[in-house]
């Protein structure tokens, strides 16, 4: 998880990621940066996101994103 | 059926009638007759035959994919296969649910796409031949394509991503399709949201009703008080010439912005309150756009549902499409990552506003507009280090009250920008109208009587700015919560006293009656 909070502190500075929920919907982040944390996502953990997982629910918050990267390195 | 007519408040009062009467179970079937009777009023009984065609091939595809959905799952689920071997059955059904979405999606994109641009296409041939050879008269153009269309390729697209699964019942999915609060403007409703509300078996609530009621009478207040008087102005003035001072031209494109808002925002609060006055829960389409600080904000705010529509359904496969992948690997590889980053947003970003420009219309007007947002956001989000450098170099306080003035009036200018593309007709009148006020602006005109002889007295004027101020106010008890919640909780002397003063004032200040035709909405059109 300390990945994922890594890249998406790259994004945007000030926010405490670990705990912070809604990143999405409460547009944290825009539609530009999830573009950018997608391409960060499938090079660091060497996966493709489909459009499948494109739902705000499964980027809302860190353990979210985790799960979503396990779903997909399970498939 | 103008929906700010009396005859609308009638047939609203008529299907309440008979909503509340049948039992909770068959109440969808009031809705489904109440929507085919308002379509064919407001339209014609055979566009009923392309929507309802729309909504059936879209709702076969859907069942076609969900069905190759639960085989491949079945043929996955068998014992003794390994990881690979699930992948390919995945993958093949996967290959075979993409020809039915496509065929969904080619038919309804390819009619709506004959219905935008066959007029354009046969008037620039004509232009070529010389004289009237070819027409567009034989497209018939079904009331609420634009949003229909959208709403039902919105529906197949999350079946084939398997967000949810298809809907059983094709007369449900009709419903969806039809449903008379949103087929003509929207709100482009989304199945997983509106699908679910129609499927409740909706119990009288009298909160719920005064809530719409309320609601409504907002919606009213902004359309027929406000956005039908500036429109009054307005079509004085962008009337075919920009033959006017330039102060007034830009007092049109100020006007222009608010009576746009009022228009559709005006008309998105009366069929969202008409929804929950049966119950039924419609998407929230505009969320006070001009007090929006970026152009980003703003288009986060305003027609939500489209914009919602374009990013999940344009940019972000575009985003993460494998030729994107694939250039963006790449380009990582071979240029700054700076550069890098600029083509990453500039392809899915210039794509997805040029497509929402000719959603808009598909002349040159539209085209130029979707490329101006285009532009704009790719530039900010391209230079954001050197503006945040700036900022720093300037010493701004984000906090500052007067930052905030200036980035929201700021956000308003680039949005009254946009519309000075397509408002006067044609990029030959905005160019027009900005060389008239940057050579002629003459602005005595705003102050010696001149400008009440443009369609709207002294008194009027007065109207608009207090409706205006009206606006302003509640907008800002809104952003701190629900002003609907609030006036509940008064006694009940008082909030009586709000909707009938609510109610004279539209009745006293509302531009309708014979001779006026309050029924046109701008974002009809589309």
């Amino acid at each position: 998880m300390d990945k994922i909070i890594a890249i998406l502190s790259g994004l945007k500075s000030g926010v405490d990621f670990a705990t912070a929920e809604g990143i999405v919907t409460n547009k944290i982040i825009d539609s530009i940066d999830i573009a950018t944390m997608i391409s960060a996502i499938e090079e660091e953990f060497d996966i493709e996101i489909g459009m499948e997982y494109m739902e705000n629910k499964n980027f809302d918050t860190v353990a979210a994103i985790w799960n979503m990267v396990q779903e997909i390195e399970e498939e | 059926m103008a929906i700010t007519s009396f005859a609308f408040l009638a047939f609203l009062f008529v299907i309440f009638v008979l909503y509340y009467i049948c039992p909770p179970r068959g109440r969808w079937l009031v809705l489904l007759a109440a929507s085919l009777y308002f379509y064919v009023i407001s339209g014609a009984l055979y566009f009923i035959p392309f929507i309802a065609g729309t909504s059936f091939i879209v709702w076969i595809c859907s069942v076609r994919i969900g069905r190759l959905y639960a085989r491949s799952k079945e043929l996955a689920s068998a014992p003794g296969l390994d990881k690979k071997q699930k992948k390919a059955i995945k993958a093949r059904y996967q290959g075979r649910a993409a020809v039915w979405l496509f065929l969904a999606v080619f038919l309804c994109i390819g009619y709506l796409c004959i219905v935008k641009f066959t007029k354009y296409v046969t008037a620039y041939l004509n232009s070529g031949a010389g004289l009237e050879k070819y027409s567009a008269a034989w497209v018939i153009v079904p009331l609420g394509i634009s949003y229909y269309t959208f709403s039902t390729v919105g529906y197949i697209l999350d079946v084939y991503w398997r967000r949810y699964e298809y809907e059983k019942n094709p007369v449900r999915f009709f419903l969806y399709a039809i449903y008379f609060p949103h087929i003509m403007q929207g709100p482009i409703s989304r199945y997983s949201l509106l699908g679910q509300e129609l499927k409740k078996e909706v119990k009288f609530d009298s909160r719920q009703v005064v809530f719409g009621f309320e609601l409504m009478l907002y919606g009213f207040f902004k359309k027929l008080v406000i956005a039908d008087r500036l429109n009054i102005f307005l079509k004085t003035i962008y009337n075919g010439s920009m033959d006017h001072p330039g102060s007034l031209l830009f007092l049109a494109m100020i006007c222009d912005s608010f009576m746009i808002y009022m228009d559709f925002s005006g008309y998105t609060d009366i069929v969202r309150g008409a929804s929950q006055i049966f119950g039924i829960e419609l998407e929230q389409n505009f969320n006070h756009p001009f007090f929006s600080k970026t152009v980003s904000e703003f288009w986060r705010r305003w027609h939500m549902t489209l914009g919602g529509w374009f990013r999940d359904y344009v940019y972000y496969p575009i985003t993460i499409a494998p030729w994107m992948k694939s250039l963006n690997k790449f380009n990582g590889k071979h240029l700054p990552k700076r550069i890098t980053r600029f083509v990453t947003v500039v392809i899915p970003v210039m794509i997805t506003w040029i497509c929402t420009g000719l959603w808009h219309g598909t002349g040159e007007t539209y085209l130029a507009w979707g490329i101006y947002y285009g532009v704009l956001i790719t530039l900010s989000t391209a230079f954001e280090p050197e503006l945040t450098g700036l900022k720093k170099f300037l010493a701004i306080n984000d906090e500052a009250a007067s930052w905030k003035w200036f980035q929201t009036i700021r956000t308003f200018l680039i949005f009254t920008g946009g519309r000075v593309l397509t408002s006067p007709g044609s990029l030959a009148n905005t160019r027009e109208l900005f060389h008239r006020i940057a050579t002629d602006f003459r602005p005595w005109i705003l102050f010696d009587q001149s400008l009440f002889t443009y369609g709207l007295t002294a008194s009027q004027w007065l109207v608009i700015i207090f409706g205006l101020l009206l606006v302003w106010r509640i907008s800002i008890m809104q952003e701190q919560g629900s002003v609907r919640e609030l006036l509940s909780k008064q006694n009940i002397v008082f909030r009586w006293a709000v909707i009938y003063i609510a109610i004279f004032s539209i009745l006293i200040f509302g531009i309708y009656g014979p001779g006026f035709d309050a029924s046109s909405f701008v974002y009809m059109q589309f």
